[in-house]
């Protein structure tokens, strides 16, 4: 069976299975309708609602209903996003569908994600570039604090300090918000901080194995520019453990970015979930981390493509940890 | 840190002379930090400040409770009577149009209680509801009644709760209705963008502008009102540091602190209707010991509530009752449980020695981890209480899990069990009668209102004596609850552990006044000098 297809079918049965879990664990934390209602909810309320979404069938069944209703697309309704009704038969049909929600605060977090992998994709390959082409020199060593400090500090704690420094101190941008490249630079450059440091990481070690190859003493024999030998013939050949690294931290990026939209109020799928857990929105929180949980597959899935198209001469029936 | 106590100020809310104040046109933007994005806009909403922060600037109420009197206040009623037990009848103010441009009648303002209010609405207000259902009918082009099915003596402050929105836009696009709050207050209502703002704009045509009276100091200040969500305290600090936010809500005592060596902006605080208690389970269920006196008023005296009310910063000490003096009911002759340890090792042995398992209890202090400080609060009262003599675990849960443990029906599951919860309760009725259902009235499963289905008390003669002070109004039912709540002091079943402050902070160039219920209203927002 060809690799892609093997992978394909791989991250259907990995996506069925988190569907899976999901389902679970929103039955073990505890009886969804007194999760959704709270305390304060009568016997009736709470009977009514445990019918209206089919809560008093038996678990299996309600298996099967779920996923079907996945299957049409269907991840059931809020009762706490748009209304701040009891339960009543009207809220079955006037509850507002999760679906759509979670998916209009996808483009806000492809932004912010996708700034932030290229902020770091393109400040990774400079720094481990510049650190390869001087091992053991003080840029070396700068490239490694950097690289350290990227991956150790906290999102968190990162963005409450950027905010200070650029936005109280300087008054250079916006505390937070959305609407501008100003407010996207902040929290791009938080969520960039740790790819940052794992990417350049990566580069530099594997520019140094590359640089250290006869054919760059070759080209460099030859008279060609260190430049094009560095970033043309070295950092294409180094390039997969880079795209594997990448791909990884993208799907980082989409689950780490919830902390950032938190600091930041970027009113992403972050927030919103971080939102829909406060107000104990059971359905949204589900169909949140089902969509999040398919985007990490989905670019999982295009990092296995992508290296293919950069080195076809892999067999990848034989590679083992990544099959 | 200013202590904006702005009762007076407020008091201003609800009656100070707004005639007269011809100032200049509103301009400029005034900006709110507020710390969630509500659920939705809708009148029902205006109940509860917490629900949608600023509401109240859209739509209006047809009276007010006076904070500092407790007496209730006109809005967009001018008077009213009681008809019966059951019935209110209210005149309304005339010339007074909704924002989409049709006039405030009678059969308006019937049309929006009653949409608030009729259980097929089944909004959240249904909390509040009294004993019967409420409704309103038109008796007159400006004259309207209220009426509930049973009995309510506490009509007037239901409607207190009541926001009055268009009921054209009721009866042509309810869904709307969600998202667009059309009212008659000084602030038009924008427009709201999910996740992150809504705003309002000044009402050229507010009939506060030219009424003799009216509420909030002057007229709106500012063109514009923008209510931004901002989840996380240090950014909603950043802002208004930044002048990006003129006010920000739920400021921390560190940030209050931190405020006075900063220049720009100030942090002000003053008392809320919020509290911070203990509830001591003393149901059918309860562990035997705490159902001995003795051992409960040892764990009430073992508790420095001064350093408990010092740890959570924003707070200070109950007067050994869960409310405050301006609220019905209050019992001015009780005083806070006193910190004294000895007395509670000396309770605790004479228990001993009548054979009461002292030494096999250990309370859970348990919080919700949606009180302030809960780790650190129920870290110290299990830290009093091992110096004592009482062993403790201490545990911190989220709602989704606390909450289902103080449903009676999570109770006999986990019996015997010693349990002392601590968590934050709002009191937003200005009485002590409402919350006594929720805390103190026997268990009952099946009480379609829900009220006592998280009580940990029970005492027939105490209901009986309830229910009937809950039929009362006026001095007779302040006298009631007043006897109800020194009776359940000596009962010892709930610990009032502290009443909790608001704060905020604002930037240089602005007061702001607030009363308990510390609903934002624009108008009472002005340049400072």
């Amino acid at each position: 069976m060809p690799y892609l297809l093997r992978r394909f079918l791989q991250s259907l049965l990995l996506l069925f299975f988190l569907i899976s879990f999901v389902f679970v664990v929103g039955r073990i934390v505890g009886d969804p309708a007194l999760i959704m209602l709270g305390t304060s909810a009568s016997e009736t309320a709470l009977d009514q609602l445990r019918e209206n979404l089919g809560l008093n069938q038996p678990i299996w069944r309600q298996y099967v209903v779920f996923l079907g209703d996945l299957l049409q697309g269907d991840f059931g309704v809020s009762f706490r996003y748009g209304f701040s009704m009891m339960p009543s038969d009207a809220l079955r049909t006037e509850g507002t569908p999760v679906l759509p929600i979670v998916l209009s605060r996808l483009p806000a977090t492809f932004m912010l994600a996708g700034t932030a992998l290229v902020f770091a994709f393109v400040l990774s390959v400079v720094l481990g570039c510049l650190a390869a082409m001087h091992p053991r020199s003080w840029i070396d060593n700068l490239v490694n604090v950097i690289s350290l400090a990227s991956v150790s500090m906290v999102q968190f704690w990162l963005g409450l300090i950027l905010i200070i420094v650029f936005s109280v101190q300087l008054g250079l941008l916006p505390t937070g918000g959305y609407g501008s490249w100003q407010h996207l630079l902040l929290p791009a450059l938080t969520l960039a901080a740790r790819p940052l440091g794992r990417i350049s990481q990566v580069v530099r070690s594997a520019m140094l194995d590359e640089l250290s190859k006869p054919y760059i003493a070759a080209a460099r024999a030859k008279g060609v520019p260190e430049g094009r030998v560095v970033f043309v013939h070295a950092l294409k050949n180094a390039s997969i453990p880079v795209v594997t690294i990448t791909g990884d931290e993208l799907s980082q990026l989409l689950t780490g970015a919830m902390l950032v939209e938190t600091v930041f109020a970027w009113p992403g799928i972050g927030l919103l979930l971080i939102d829909s857990l406060g107000r104990r929105d059971l359905p949204m929180v589900q169909a949140g981390i089902c969509v999040v949980a398919a985007l990490v597959i989905l670019v999982n899935l295009a990092v296995d493509f992508a290296y293919t198209v950069l080195n076809p001469r892999i067999e990848m029936d034989n590679r083992s940890g990544r099959t | 840190m200013r202590h904006n106590l702005s009762i007076p100020a407020l008091v201003a809310a609800q009656i100070a002379v707004a005639a007269g104040a011809a100032g200049a046109a509103p301009e400029g933007e005034f900006v709110v930090a507020v710390h969630q994005e509500p659920q939705d806009l809708a009148a029902q909403g205006a109940y509860k400040e917490i629900n949608a922060p600023g509401l109240r600037n859209v739509l209006e109420t047809l009276i007010a409770t006076d904070p500092e009197t407790g007496e209730y206040v006109p809005i967009l009623a001018t008077g009213w009577e009681r008809v019966d037990d059951r019935t209110v009848r209210l005149s309304l103010r005339e010339g007074v149009q909704f924002h989409d441009g049709s006039e405030m009648t009678a059969e308006a303002v019937a049309r929006a209680i009653t949409f608030v209010w009729s259980p097929d609405s089944a909004f959240t207000i249904q909390e509040y509801a009294g004993p019967g259902v409420m409704s309103a009918e038109a008796t007159g082009p400006m004259e309207v009644e209220v009426t509930s099915t049973e009995a309510d003596p506490m009509l007037e402050f239901r409607l207190t709760l009541t926001g009055i929105s268009s009921a054209t836009q009721i009866e042509e696009n309810p869904a709307d209705h969600f998202s667009h709050p059309i009212g008659t207050g000084p602030y038009i209502f924008d427009e709201w963008v999910r996740g992150q703002y809504w705003t309002a704009n000044a009402n050229p045509d507010w009939w506060g502008l030219t009424a003799d009276a009216a509420y909030g100091e002057t007229e709106p200040q500012f063109e514009t009102l923008r209510f931004v969500f901002r989840p996380e305290g240090s950014a909603r600090n950043a802002m208004v540091r930044t002048g990006e936010a003129q006010l920000a809500t739920n400021p921390t005592p560190e940030d209050c602190t931190a405020a006075e060596g900063n220049d720009g902006y100030s942090c002000i605080t003053g008392p809320s209707d919020a509290y911070l208690y203990g509830r001591l389970d003393q149901s059918l269920h309860a562990h035997p010991a705490l159902g001995d006196m003795r051992v409960r008023k040892a764990i009430f005296h073992a508790l420095d509530y001064e350093g408990i009310a010092d740890l959570i910063g924003l707070a200070s000490v109950p007067q050994g009752q869960l409310g405050t003096p301006d609220m019905l009911g209050f019992n001015e002759d009780l005083s806070q449980y006193e910190y004294d340890p000895d007395l509670s090792r000396q309770l605790l042995d004479e228990a001993r020695a009548d054979g009461v398992d002292v030494d096999g209890l250990v309370v859970e202090v348990v919080g919700r981890n949606t009180t302030p400080r809960v780790g650190s609060v129920t870290e110290v009262i299990g830290f009093f209480l091992e110096q004592v003599g009482v062993k403790t675990e201490i545990n911190v849960q989220l709602p989704d899990v606390f909450n289902p443990r103080v449903r009676i029906k999570g109770y006999a599951d986990e019996a015997p069990r010693a349990m002392m919860q601590v968590h934050v309760k709002q009191n937003a009725s200005g009485e002590f009668g409402t919350n006594m259902l929720g805390n103190y009235a026997c268990p009952d499963i099946d009480d379609p209102s829900g009220a006592s289905r998280s009580s940990v008390h029970c005492d027939p003669e105490f209901d009986g004596r309830l229910a009937t002070a809950l039929t009362l109004s006026g001095d007779e039912r302040d006298a009631a609850l007043k006897e109800l709540v020194g009776f359940l002091h000596e009962r010892h079943p709930i610990i009032p552990l502290a009443l909790l402050d608001k704060g905020y902070l604002i930037g240089d160039g602005y007061d702001y006044t607030f009363g308990v219920d510390h609903r934002f209203l624009a108008v009472n927002v002005t340049a400072s000098e």
